[in-house]
């Protein structure tokens, strides 16, 4: 019999997945165990609600809404396998978070996202504006990535309500423009994904597994745009088939 | 009447042809099965037994728990279901009473529990 340590169960079930045949629930199997909600996490995901139900907020219920964010973030991304969770601020004025590990879990979570297994911190910033994040916010992430934190960190993210601008919203959008050209762009550059958590994303994250499968589809997805690496959407591509391929497979 | 369900042998490697002729028998509806097991009855290694263990989940033939072991005794204490992750602390341990606060003190092992009955095809 084999009593595993949390460490070990998550090594050894990846090195036996290598064995299964692709299919799309394969990708869901580990991760509960790599994101595990915290406990505080429900009742924060409330006071947001209470928030964005609001029709006119004051400017001191914005506020407060910003702090909800931001606490928002920190809680939710504690409760990844991280070795190592700070905030960062650079010589500018604004606060990230940063989330890093070097154990072998935390190696996991960074395969499960699929990047870069030397460069595989997490910078996170949060976003209550009533605006979609703007081109000069998205570029600032990318520039901190690309400037300060070159040789640590390979993933940014935006925690934000309203998205950000120039993303698809419920039609396909066949153009770009505005961040969505920024994150396109730095990733055909640099290799490196930027992606956006809006509200809807945010209000999934209460179920073990949800953060990693979210940003791993989102990693995906910014891959998929740019035309790279598109062997590894297949099973996602599925739904999206036109009719006339969709009853082949 | 069971229901039986297909489980096609080569979504999985790594497992032999005259393993996959033993396997069939130590499969039952409703009785959890773990890879020491099969290891121990027909010399299957743990890799291929918990690749075919999480993939009958995967097509729906089974579900897959955790045992949750504490360093106080051997036996499991209990059994969570794998889509739900590991055991939330601080928990407090049924054998021995106390409350665990550290994830150094727990141990897991994968189960398969069959929810239909399995042909390997």
């Amino acid at each position: 019999m084999a009593k595993l340590t949390e460490d070990e169960l998550i090594n050894v079930l990846a090195d036996a997945l290598k064995l299964v045949r692709d299919q799309p629930k394969k990708a869901g199997v580990l991760a509960p165990l790599l994101y595990e909600p915290r406990a505080r996490l429900p009742g924060l995901l409330q006071d947001l609600e209470v928030f964005v139900a609001k029709a006119n907020p004051t400017r001191e219920e914005r506020v407060a809404a910003g702090i909800l964010l931001e606490q928002l973030m920190l809680v939710t991304f504690a409760g990844l396998r991280y070795d190592t969770i700070a905030s960062y601020q650079s010589a500018g004025p604004q606060i990230d978070l940063l989330v890093n590990g070097s154990e072998l879990t935390w190696q996991s979570v960074a395969s499960y996202l699929r990047i870069d297994p030397q460069r595989r911190g997490i910078v996170v910033e949060a976003k209550a504006t009533e605006a979609p994040v703007s081109t000069a916010q998205f570029l600032r992430v990318c520039a901190l990535m690309q400037v300060n934190l070159a040789t640590t960190v390979s993933l940014g993210v935006f925690f934000t309500i309203k998205g950000a601008t120039g993303f698809p919203d419920e039609v396909r959008r066949r153009s770009v423009s505005d961040a969505r050209l920024e994150q396109m762009l730095f990733m055909a550059r640099h290799r490196l994904p930027v992606v956006v958590l809006d509200l809807d994303d945010i209000r999934q994250l209460n179920a073990p597994g949800a953060l990693v499968q979210i940003l791993a589809a989102k990693v995906q997805e910014v891959e998929a745009c740019t035309g790279m690496r598109l062997e590894m959407v297949d099973a996602r591509c599925l739904p999206d088939l036109p009719d006339h391929l969709k009853n082949l497979i | 009447m069971t229901d039986v369900g297909d489980f096609p042998k080569d979504a999985v490697s790594g497992i032999t042809p005259d393993e996959w002729e033993h396997l069939a028998s130590h499969f039952e509806v409703g009785r959890d099965i773990m890879p020491h097991v099969l290891g121990a009855s027909i010399g299957i290694e743990y890799r291929p037994a918990r690749a075919l263990l999480l993939a009958l989940g995967m097509f729906g033939l089974a579900e897959n728990y955790l045992y949750v072991y504490h360093v106080c005794t051997e036996a499991p204490l209990k059994a969570r279901k794998l889509s739900e992750g590991f055991e939330p602390l601080p928990w407090t341990c049924p054998y021995c009473e106390q409350s665990v606060v550290s994830r150094s003190e727990l141990r897991y092992d994968l189960v398969c529990r069959p929810t239909v009955a399995i042909r390997f095809v």
